[in-house]
């Protein structure tokens, strides 16, 4: 199954033009929480004030959202 | 088959070897179309072949328990297998056709024995080889200073000054292979420079609409290797159109 990992930013949605092939729904957290991760801590972004400001807004291939996950959420599990 | 002449050949150091030097390697020059993500080597095999780009683009890559990502590219300004060029036959990288094109090719054995026959050859080669090092350098640079944006740009214009052509094919999982940087984080720095208006971002392509502005973004990134390779060859890597 394939989920598009969108991104919202202060308000405003990136949309993930090609998503990941994913086995199921739970496959889906533990790749969101992976990829926040990475960003959160190894990735410089001019263009963003903070990653904390981002959330992924997961949606399969009918649209439908099968989580919602702010960046914030790397700390609290770590 | 007609005698391949040094005349029609686009790669910047076949057409720039002296005519005892293309005499020594043409024949054993083999003409081969270079497939997107075909491999020109893989990490720890022996190297068979040195490619000389005619069209498009190979990606040195370094392939890690973490994923894959690129360290190196080459079009028709160099070779690929710059190892055979310092005496190894093999090396922990691997090499991938990024954009498709032609090239030719020639038996790491044969491009050897023309080598110890020619030291002006011999020389050439390294000379390229110097300018590698010095890309390959800048890439660590970029990836140790620079934010996920300039490193795109820097990319975006590597990548432009080898295709020739403003309308560039790539997908951003194939971007977060070569910048290696999760592809969300890549598909926010794609959105990020459409925003300001130096690139258009359709699916699966990258359009290149203000190359100066892209400059400006790279910043020090980009420009340390591409003048390296002007200094050396007396020609830039990036052709007239």
């Amino acid at each position: 199954m394939r989920y598009f990992m969108n991104v919202r930013y202060r308000g405003r949605l990136i949309p993930d033009p090609d998503g990941d092939e994913l086995e199921n729904e739970e496959a889906v957290q533990g790749h969101a929480l992976a990829n926040a991760y990475d960003l959160v801590f190894h990735t410089r972004m001019d263009s963003l004030r903070s990653w904390f400001d981002c959330s992924f807004e997961v949606t399969d291939e009918s649209g439908i959202t099968v989580l919602v996950m702010p960046f914030g959420e790397v700390v609290s599990e770590t | 088959m007609a005698q391949l002449q040094q005349s029609s050949i686009r790669n910047r150091l076949l057409a720039s070897l002296s005519c005892d030097d293309f005499a020594l390697v043409q024949p054993h020059l083999e003409a081969v179309t270079l497939g997107v993500r075909e491999h020109l080597f893989r990490a720890e095999q022996k190297i068979t072949h040195v490619t000389f780009p005619e069209y498009g683009i190979a990606s040195i890559v370094a392939d890690t328990e973490e994923g894959r990502f690129e360290v190196g590219m080459v079009g028709s300004e160099g070779l690929v297998g710059t190892a055979v060029v310092l005496g190894v036959d093999r090396t922990p990288h691997t090499c991938m056709v990024q954009a498709a094109g032609e090239a030719f090719r020639i038996g790491a054995d044969e491009l050897q024995a023309a080598m110890d026959h020619s030291a002006t050859l011999r020389a050439l080669l390294l000379r390229f080889v110097h300018t590698f090092i010095v890309q390959v350098s800048q890439t660590a640079y970029a990836n140790a200073g620079y934010s996920i944006e300039d490193r795109l740009a820097r990319w975006l214009l590597m990548t432009h000054d080898r295709l020739e052509k403003d309308d560039m094919p790539v997908t951003h999982e194939f971007l977060s292979v070569m910048l290696g940087t999760r592809r969300p984080g890549v598909t926010l720095a794609v959105q990020m420079l459409e925003g300001t208006g130096v690139i258009r971002a359709t699916r699966g392509h990258v359009t290149v609409r203000d190359r100066e502005k892209l400059e400006q973004i790279a910043g020090q990134a980009y420009g340390f290797a591409e003048k390296e390779y002007s200094n050396v060859f007396q020609f830039p890597i990036k052709r007239d159109r």
